[in-house]
Parts: structure tokens; sequence; C-alpha cells
């Protein structure tokens, strides 16, 4: 163990990044009594459960009402945000907000750099990846395998489920390809389906569709997440290295809200996990700081760490950072140092501080295949009321097309059904859009509220988190042009889709009508894109089919690729334990360290992945 | 208090107060117990001439007054007479829109400008949400038969039952 | 609205309110029959609380007297809990829990079930009056105050008497041999299934140490552990909370209670800031029938009513075999706190300044 030696400040470890990787890394190593600098660029608000509830008021009162509307602006540790994109027009970088975009396509996806991290906002959908999605390259010839396989990583997916709290069916998963070891349970039983999914899995019973030639099933299976909902009795914990089960550990006991613990014990319906929980039953980095041993772990919130220094060994030899009091106010350099450094501050900002401190790049790799899950959707109206706005805000997919031979010509896609109708679709913004329409018509009174209650319950939406390629002209960057309020780099991106993907969201087209058909709804009922040219992202695109279509997608908000990890030295950034090639006590975590993206919702994985990393970090402490 | 108030009102039909309830009642398609349950009758009463001030909404009360006492007794006939005296005159039009929206969302929403330009652009009219109980009771929620976002959940499982009129899945 | 009476001399409380078991008990509970008929008045009892806590708690508007809003919500939580214990012990003993009839339901105001009628209990708003009589529905026993089976001065000898029932009946059961736990396991609710948000989890009674553990789980949350201020409930994985009549009495004094205080002196601890003024100023006692000259609030008091019926049908389906319809109440209980706010929010039409609020009345 480590004491202070003159003013500088020496640690075991110094973890950058206040989010779930960064959270779980310092509990890990806390845990083994090793000292750690927890160092946060944003805010500590959510820590009391006033400060937190003051952020669900503060939605409420928020016009804009996008995924980081609850969460204070903070000039001095900007944050992207949804409403700060615009299209972009070709050569002419987007200036707006805190991201500097190139395109061709909008990078609409947001992070929020607050203690807490992005669980903050995210929706806590948990899947697995499919043992596949690690190994693109030798199954269908595309992308590139991860150096570590499914197996490697399983027992370290059991830990992340039981460490956050995740609802799914063992059976259930098992169904759509995912292996489990002997006796595992998830911690608690599934949340229940909406009754949407519920008319969504009738309807499309025995349902199946053709991609590139081969018919596959459409499956209605209830998604993992990391969602409070009734502890599973018969579930046993995972070993501490997550190999076998304890079977004399306790059943899982739902964690409530931090500095209330008897709030939050079961999701509450609050069609509101984007980008709020009110309640959190929704798992939040937070619930973990809250529970870290401060004996061990230094928490330092409103620092942002803006460079590494590398010593003449190509050893990480301290942290420079900024601190600051005031949001946008005078900073304070401080520095710090520590046996090994861990990034975990994500995949944008984790590239920011490696390029900003020239390290790390042996490969030219950092920065370089940012990839996410473009999401398109398609909307209708159903026949009769679905029951919408009444549950989390997603409760069942469709996961029997993540995976198949089509992906050697295309992406797959994990398909999400919305409890929220069409909340994703341009410019529907329900129900508030629709009562706008409503009042352009002069609609008032008895018909006014019958028309709403009408057409807004109707409302059906089929999203798909479509898989991306790696590939190195997607980026992000630093300039020295491109600073923000106090002097760090603005993360500088470029970005666009390939064919691969492209040709995916044709396809998924056929899977929404095939859905809707069997709902019964007329073609006239079904939308695929809007025809309003000025959303960004749209796009013509020739189809395999010969055809044209008007495409578009947003987000997801599922950074991955930018400080990927492999097997050589040559093509990647870290390797299988996210241990840096070029220095030997750095560790860069996360999403950012995914080879390829797969189909699933990927801060489960990073956890696994971070958990496994762990054992590596203290062996190198020991 | 304010409640005082707004009791000693209710009680008069033809106060300033009771007459603003009944052309929200009119305007909204929710009775008056509906409405004084979001608790924000007097919010919204104090609201709109504070941003329109006192002599444009005394004319919208007058031009409301007039109307339902034409149309008194007959529902269809009120109807229309809303539509044609209220709803399509440009300049109260934009007015009964506004205090729509804010009974049904909770939220103000800038005056056009067509209407701004004849009016005056008055500081307050912004477009804002009045607070996070105006946001919370916004009646379109009860109009589609569910809970506002991230407000009065329904409690765990609730979303797996059939709503109102459907039967089980 | 029905008029209060106080007179000792009859102990005949209003018609409307008489509890499903008379008052004139036998005592001691000489049998396993009389011992059901005390757990079902030890369900009606810990029912009867439910309503007049809820007004308190609703009628807080958001944003006000936190602390004293989370107090009272967390004697709610654990009066819910009470009641989930007491038909673990009626259905232990081969009772049947019964909760969705017309007499389960006091008229407010009432006399407490089985309490010595010395104090009406009404439907008010959270205030200094509804304060007073909170105190008086949870003040502990004094030490060393006998069981009392019928006629009880407090909550503790009521429950005091069922547990020497228990424990007589059991050891003259087991001396023929048998038992007076006759009940069907599979009826028990118990664990953190269905049964969640504070209070605790319920236990399974199946045995006499089991009855026991129930029995002081409830006298302990309401009345204090040994006597002390505390609940002595780290068992259940809580952290030590106050009694519930500490509780109430940290919110009538403005003074949160400390570690090293007592019962018998006021609390010392930090200040707990109470503004009086900050509630929904509902008319005591709301009935449906009030209103039946104002029809659009009319309604609205009689969908509140039928669905708080509902929700005594759902617990009634809990605790006689479907533990799962505890989950059903839930959407209900969430459903009941919006429409009582709202009713709350009504001005009355009385012209005193009050305004309409829940009724809690039986409406199949």
């Amino acid at each position: 163990m480590s004491t202070p030696t003159s003013d500088i400040r020496h640690f075991d470890a110094i973890v950058v990044g206040g989010g779930p990787i960064g959270a779980h890394v310092a509990r890990e190593l806390s845990n083994a009594h090793k000292t750690v600098l927890l160092l946060e660029a944003g805010r500590a608000g959510g820590l009391t459960y006033e400060g937190y509830r003051s952020y669900v008021t503060n939605f409420h009162t928020q016009v804009a009402k996008d995924t980081n509307s609850p969460y204070p602006a903070n000039a001095s540790a900007p944050s992207p945000r949804e409403i700060d994109l615009t299209q972009i027009d070709p050569g002419t970088p987007d200036l707006n907000g805190y991201q500097v975009e190139f395109g061709p396509q909008t990078f609409a996806s947001t992070y929020l750099r607050q203690l807490g991290g992005t669980t903050l906002h995210w929706l806590g959908t948990t899947p697995r990846f499919l043992p596949n999605d690690f190994q693109l390259a030798t199954k269908y010839g595309v992308g590139m395998d991860w150096p570590v396989t499914y197996d490697d990583v399983e027992p370290d997916y059991c830990l992340a489920e039981w460490s956050i709290g995740v609802s799914a069916d063992r059976k259930e998963q098992e169904g759509i390809g995912i292996p489990f070891q002997k006796g595992y349970e998830f911690p608690m039983l599934p949340i229940p389906a909406s009754y949407s999914d519920q008319v969504i899995d009738k309807a499309t019973k025995g349902l199946t569709v053709a991609l590139a030639n081969r018919r596959y099933p459409v499956t209605v299976s209830r998604l993992p997440q990391a969602r409070n909902s009734i502890p599973n009795p018969r579930a046993r914990p995972p070993k501490p290295d997550g190999r076998g089960i304890d079977p004399h550990g306790a059943p899982y006991r739902p964690v409530g809200a931090v500095g209330n613990p008897d709030v939050g014990l079961r999701c509450e319906g609050n069609s509101a996990c984007i980008p709020i929980c009110p309640v959190q039953a929704k798992y939040s980095a937070l619930k973990t700081i809250d529970k870290l041993d401060r004996r061990y772990v230094t928490l330092e919130a409103q620092t942002v760490v803006t460079k590494l220094t590398i010593d003449d060994n190509g050893r990480i030899s301290g942290v420079e950072y900024l601190s600051y009091d005031t949001e946008g106010g005078a900073t304070t350099a401080g520095r710090a140092t520590a046996n090994i450094y861990v990034l975990a501050g994500h995949a944008i900002e984790n590239a920011k501080l490696l390029l900003a401190s020239g390290a790390a790049n042996g490969s030219d790799q950092v920065g370089r295949n940012l990839m996410d899950h473009p999401f398109s959707s398609s909307w209708a109206l159903a026949p009769r009321s679905m029951g919408i706005f009444r549950g989390p805000l997603q409760s069942s997919g469709i996961e029997s097309l993540r995976d198949g031979e089509f992906r050697r010509e295309f992406a797959a896609f994990r398909i999400d059904l919305s409890n929220v109708g069409w909340d994703i679709v341009p410019d529907a913004n329900p129900p508030y859009g629709d009562v706008s329409r409503a009042l352009a018509k002069n609609m008032f009174g008895p018909a006014l509220r019958r028309h709403l209650g009408d057409i807004v319950p109707r409302q059906v939406r089929v999203g798909f988190d479509l898989e991306q390629l790696p590939e190195s002209q997607n980026r992000v960057t630093i300039s020295r042009e491109f600073k923000d309020a106090i002097g760090c780099y603005r993360p500088v991106i470029r970005y666009g889709l390939s064919d691969y993907t492209w040709q995916s969201m044709v396809e998924s087209m056929k899977v929404s009508r095939a859905i809707y058909q069997r709902m019964g709804i007329p073609d006239a009922d079904q939308h695929y894109v809007t025809s309003d040219a000025t959303q960004p992202d749209e796009r013509n695109f020739r189809a395999r089919d010969g055809k044209d279509y008007l495409l578009n997608f947003v987000g997801a908000g599922h950074h991955m690729g930018t400080h990927r990890m492999g097997l050589w030295r040559t093509n990647s950034v870290v390797d299988r334990d996210q241990r840096s090639w070029d220095h030997e006590n750095l560790y860069v975590v996360g999403c950012g360290s995914f080879p390829t993206t797969g189909t699933a919702n990927p801060t489960l994985t990073a956890l696994a992945l971070a958990l496994r990393s762990t054992r590596h970090m203290l062996s190198q402490l020991h | 208090m304010d409640h005082d108030r707004a009791v000693a009102a209710h009680h008069a039909p033809d106060s300033p107060l009771q007459q603003f309830v009944s052309l929200s009642v009119t305007l909204t398609g929710f009775d008056d117990a509906e409405l004084w349950g979001t608790g924000l009758v007097n919010t919204y009463y104090a609201l709109f001439p504070s941003i329109v001030g006192d002599a444009v909404f005394g004319d919208f009360m007058t031009r409301w007054n007039y109307t339902h006492r034409r149309g008194a007794g007959d529902a269809s006939q009120l109807h229309t007479l809303v539509r044609q005296q209220i709803l399509d005159d440009p300049d109260f039009g934009p007015l009964a829109r506004n205090l729509i929206s804010l009974w049904y969302t909770g939220q103000w929403n800038q005056l056009p400008a067509a209407w701004r330009n004849v009016h005056g652009a008055w500081a307050n009219d912004a477009t804002f949400i009045v607070s996070s109980a105006a946001y919370s009771e916004g009646l379109v929620w009860k109009a589609i038969h569910a809970h506002p976002i991230a407000a009065k959940q329904p409690g765990y499982g609730s979303w797996a039952l059939p709503p109102d009129g459907e039967e089980p899945a | 609205m029905s008029k209060p009476r106080s007179s000792r001399a009859t102990k005949a409380p209003p018609a409307a309110a008489a509890p499903a078991v008379p008052p004139a008990a036998p005592r001691p509970i000489s049998s396993v029959h009389s011992l059901r008929r005390h757990l079902q008045g030890a369900l009606e009892l810990e029912h009867a609380t439910i309503p007049p806590y809820l007004c308190a708690l609703y009628s807080i508007p958001d944003g006000a007297n936190v602390t004293a809003g989370a107090l009272i919500r967390s004697v709610v939580m654990e009066e819910m809990l009470h009641m989930v214990l007491a038909a673990n012990l009626l259905n232990a003993v081969g009772g049947t829990p019964r909760v969705h009839h017309r007499k389960f339901i006091p008229a407010y105001p009432t006399y407490l079930p089985f309490s010595d009628q010395s104090f009406l209990v009404e439907l008010l708003p959270f205030s200094r009056r509804a304060l007073d009589t909170f105190l008086r529905m949870e003040k502990p026993a004094k030490p060393h105050a006998k069981p009392e089976p019928g006629d009880s001065p407090t909550i503790g000898q009521f429950y005091e008497a069922i547990l020497e029932a228990f424990h007589r009946l059991e050891h003259h059961a087991k001396k023929r041999g048998e038992t007076i736990f006759t009940g069907p396991r599979r009826l028990q609710i118990a664990g953190d299934t269905w049964y969640y948000g504070g209070g605790g989890s319920p236990v399974a009674v199946t045995d006499l140490a089991s009855a026991t553990h129930a029995i002081h789980e409830i006298m302990d949350q309401g009345e204090g552990l040994d006597h002390g201020i505390f609940d002595g409930d780290d068992q259940f994985g809580q952290v030590d909370e106050l009694a519930h009549y500490f509780r109430f009495n940290e919110i009538h004094l403005g003074r949160r209670y400390q570690k090293t205080d007592g019962p018998t002196r006021p609390p010392t601890g930090a200040e707990l800031p109470v503004d009086w003024t900050a509630s929904y100023p509902m008319a005591p006692n709301p009935k449906a029938a009030d209103y039946v000259g104002q029809p659009a609030i009319h309604r609205l008091m009689v969908d509140f009513n039928r669905q708080y019926t509902a929700l005594l049908r759902a617990l009634d389906r809990a605790f006689n075999g479907e533990p799962s319809a505890l989950g059903d109440a839930v959407p209900i209980m969430y459903d009941l706190k919006y429409r009582a706010q709202a009713l709350m929010a009504i001005p009355s039409g009385r012209g005193d300044g009050t305004t309409v609020g829940p009724g809690f009345e039986f409406a199949p």
C-alpha cells in the first residue's frame, strides 16, 4: 500500500472516469486494499437523493427533453447533446455544441460527463454478445475477430450481471443462442413484457423472414435489463472469479435509490429510462460509487484530466489535470501519480486523452474505427390501443436476427419494440407533437380529448440496432483549432456508414413490413422514412434490388472501437487484457476496446471485460 | 391563502375565475372537477394576464362570455360559436390554443409572429414549461390513458395489463 | 357525516363503524376459534390505521414537509406489512382472512377495533390535530401492562393478548398431541417476492416460534423494542428505525431523536422543520354522499372508492392462496394516490376554504 510522498499524491491506481467502468475498476482494486484515485470530469451531483431528484424536476421543466436534458450543462466538462445537431454541409464542419462534426453523416450519439457517467441516461438494456460476435472475421469473413472468445468472457458476464442487477430469464436467452455456465441464473426475474409486446408477440407467432436467401424466425423475447424486478429466489451468486456458482450465497437483493434505499426496488414503469429513471430502479454507476470503500478510494469530481505524462522507459509517469470550482470558471492545475493508470472515461474521451498525450498510438489506431449501432426505425398505427406510455421504454425485443449467414453480406440487427410509441420518429415527439398537430387543425374540447385518446395509444415503433464494421476513416481526432471553455480539446469527428450497414437498413424494412402485416396494419398506416429532407443522416441509397431508398438513422449512443483490443500491436491499441501495447502500466477500458460492434447494447460487455482486466491489474500491483 | 380566494370564487358562478374555468372546460373537454384536480386553476388564471397583460386577457374573457351566453343551453351551437368566435379569430385563436396547450402539456408556447405584430411582443411571452407540477398534470396524459413520462409512475408490472377497454393479448 | 359519539358508558360506536368482531369478545382468548376472530380483528385494526395515515401523507404537496412525509410513509409501509403478517398468523391457525367486505372498512370517524374507545380516529389532512390522533393510536403500552384481548387501551396490549393465547393454546394442543398450526403452508406470504418498498420482508408463520416472531415484529415496529424507542429491526436487513409512536413524536415536536434518547424524554437530535400550513385543506372524513349535488366531484369520489375496493379485493386474493395478487395491488395503490391528491385539490364548495378528499368507502 502506498503513502503519499512529497506534494505529489501517489496511489496504487489512478482511474480516469467516474462512470460504470471506472466505478467497477475502482471497486475491484479497492476491495483488494489498493489505493485508488478516481477522477471525474463532471459534477458529483447524483450522490444525494435530493440532488438526484433535482435532475428529475429539472427534466420536467425542460422544453427540449433530449438525453442530457435533466443534467445541468457544464462548460468545464461539456457533453454532446442532440439539440446541438444540425445537417452537415459537405466540406463544412458542424461546430455547434461540443462535438465538431465533419460528416459525411452526423454522428448523433451522446454521452454524459458527470459522476455516474452515461448510465445516468442509458436505457439499461443488457443483452450479452453472441459467441459469433467475437469471431466475425473467422465466421463470416468481415470485420475482425476479438482477442477473446465468448467462453473467455462468460464468467465475467455472470459477475457483471450480478453486480449491476440484471432481470432476465436464462432459458429465454438460451433460446436466442446465448450459452451459460452450469447452474447460473440471472439475479432477478425478467421484467414483464408490456401489453404492446404481447400483442406483437401473438401476431408474429411462427413468422419467418428471408435474409440473403435463408429464412429466419422472427421471435419476440423479453430483454435482459439492468432494472430492478422480482429477485429470483432460486438464483445463487457466481463465485468471486465468476467460475461456478456459490451454493451457499444468498439470493440477490435489489438495490434501491442512492440515499433512499426503500425507493426503486422495482421498476415502476416511469417510461423514462432515458433520460432519467426517477426512482433509480434502473442501475446507474452511482449505486456502485455510493458503496466504494472510501478508506481506499479517493473520489475527486470536477477534475478534468488533460494529459498523461510518459517517462523515458515508456511508462506512464503521471496524470495532469485541471480542477474547477464553478462550471466555466477558473481552473487549478494538478498532478498525481500511481503505479498503474486506467482510462475509463468513455470511448471518445479516452481517445482524446491518448491523442492529447501522444500515448498508446504505436498502431495509429487511437481514435479510429469509431462505431455505433446506427439506429433506424419504422412506425405504424395499430388498429387498436397498444397501451403505450406505461412501462420501461422497452421490455421486449426480437433477438433472432442478430446472427446468420447474411452477415457475410450485410449487417445483423437487434430489434427493439418501443413502449412509448413513436418516440424516436423524426418530428413525432409523442404525445406533444400529437397535441400540436391537433391544435393546428383547430381541434378543441371533447373532440380533441377523444382524438388524442384514439390515435396516440395505437402508435407502434420498431427499431433496429444495426451492426457497423470497423473502418479506419471513421474517427475521432483533436485539433488545436477546437477547444472548450477550459482549453481542453473538443472531439472532432468524421463518420459515415458503409453499404454493409445501409443495405441492412433496407433489409430491415422487410422485417417491419412482415410484422405490420401480421398485425393487420394497412400499408397506408406503415411508415419507413421521413420525406423531410432537413433531417440529418438522410441518404439516397441504391440497394441490391436496384431500387433507390431514402434512408435515415440516428445514433444509439453506443460508441465503440476507438482504442480497440487485438492480438497484434500493429493493428490494435490494447491487448486482450485492455493493457496498452505501448505502456505496460496503462489500461484503456470500456466500449472503445471493442473490435466489432455485434448488435448488443455494449455496456454489459464492457463491464465484463473491465472485471476481467482488473484481475490483470491486480496481478501487476501484487 | 390563494386557496381561499379560489374557494370563494368557486361559489360565485359569474366570477372572472369561474368564467376562466368554464372557458377551460369548453376548450379542453375535461370537466371542472378534473381541472380543479390538477391544482393548477389559480396558477393558469394568474399566468395568462402576466404574459399578455390584463387588457388582452380581459378582451379574451369578454369574447368568451359573449360566446358562452349566445351558446348557452345548446352544446352544438356553442361548439360552432367557439370555433367561429374564438378559434378562427386571429386575435383570440392563438390565445385559445395556448390555453389548451397549457392545460394539456403545462407549456406556454410563444405566440405566433403574426399575433405579436398586432398586439406587441410581451417580455414573458417565451416558450417554457410552467413548473414541474404543470408538466406532471398535463391533461394529454389523461387523454391518452397514460402517465406523464418520469412522473406519476403506474407501478411494477402495470404495463403488462391490457389498457382500459382492451382484452388481454 | 356520522357524528362522533364518545360515551364510554354504552360503548356503542356509530352503527356504521361497528367492527366485524363485536367488542364484547371473550377474554382471555379461550379457543382457536376465538383466536381466529381476534386475528381477523387484528387485520381490521391494522387496516383502520391506513386511511388516516394516507390522508395525511397525500395532503402534503410535492416538495413540502419532505421529512415528515417520509416518516409517515415509512409507517404506512409497515402497517401494510402488519396486515400481511396478521393474515399469515390467521392462515397459520386455519382461519380465513376476509378483507373484501363492507364491514371491513370503518366509517370514519371511528374507534379503533378492539380499542377502549377513548378516542375517535378521523380522516384528516396533515395537521396538528391529525398528529395528535396518530400519537394516541400508536401510544406504547406501559411496561408490564396486562394483555387486553378486547377494549385494549393500546394496540400493544391487544397483541400481547394474542401472543399469550398463541402460547397457551399451542401448549394445550401439544399436550393432546395436536397443534393449532393447521393452516396450509401455501397460504403464507413470505420473502421479498411480492412485498417490498420498506417495512421489511414478511415471514411465514408455521409454528410457535415464527408466530412469536411475527407478533413481535408488529409490536416492535409499532411500539418499540422492549419499551425503547427503536424497533430492533436489523434482522430484516433494515437500519434500526424508530417505533411508530416516536416517529410521529418527532413530527409533533419538530425534532429528531438520537441514539441516546429514551422513551420518557423528548427528542434531543436535529431540528425537523415542519410547515403545518403546507397541506391541502381537506374537509374531515369525506363521503361520496356529501357530493351528490356536485356530480363531477361525486363521480371522482365514487371512482376513488371503487379503486379502493379493488385494492381490498386484490388483498383478499393475496391472503387466500394467490400471493401474486399483491403484485396486482401495486398499480392500484399508485392510482389511488394520484386520485386522492386530485380530490384534495378540488374546492369542496362548502365556502369554508376546504377541499374534497378520498372517502375510503366500500364500493364493489
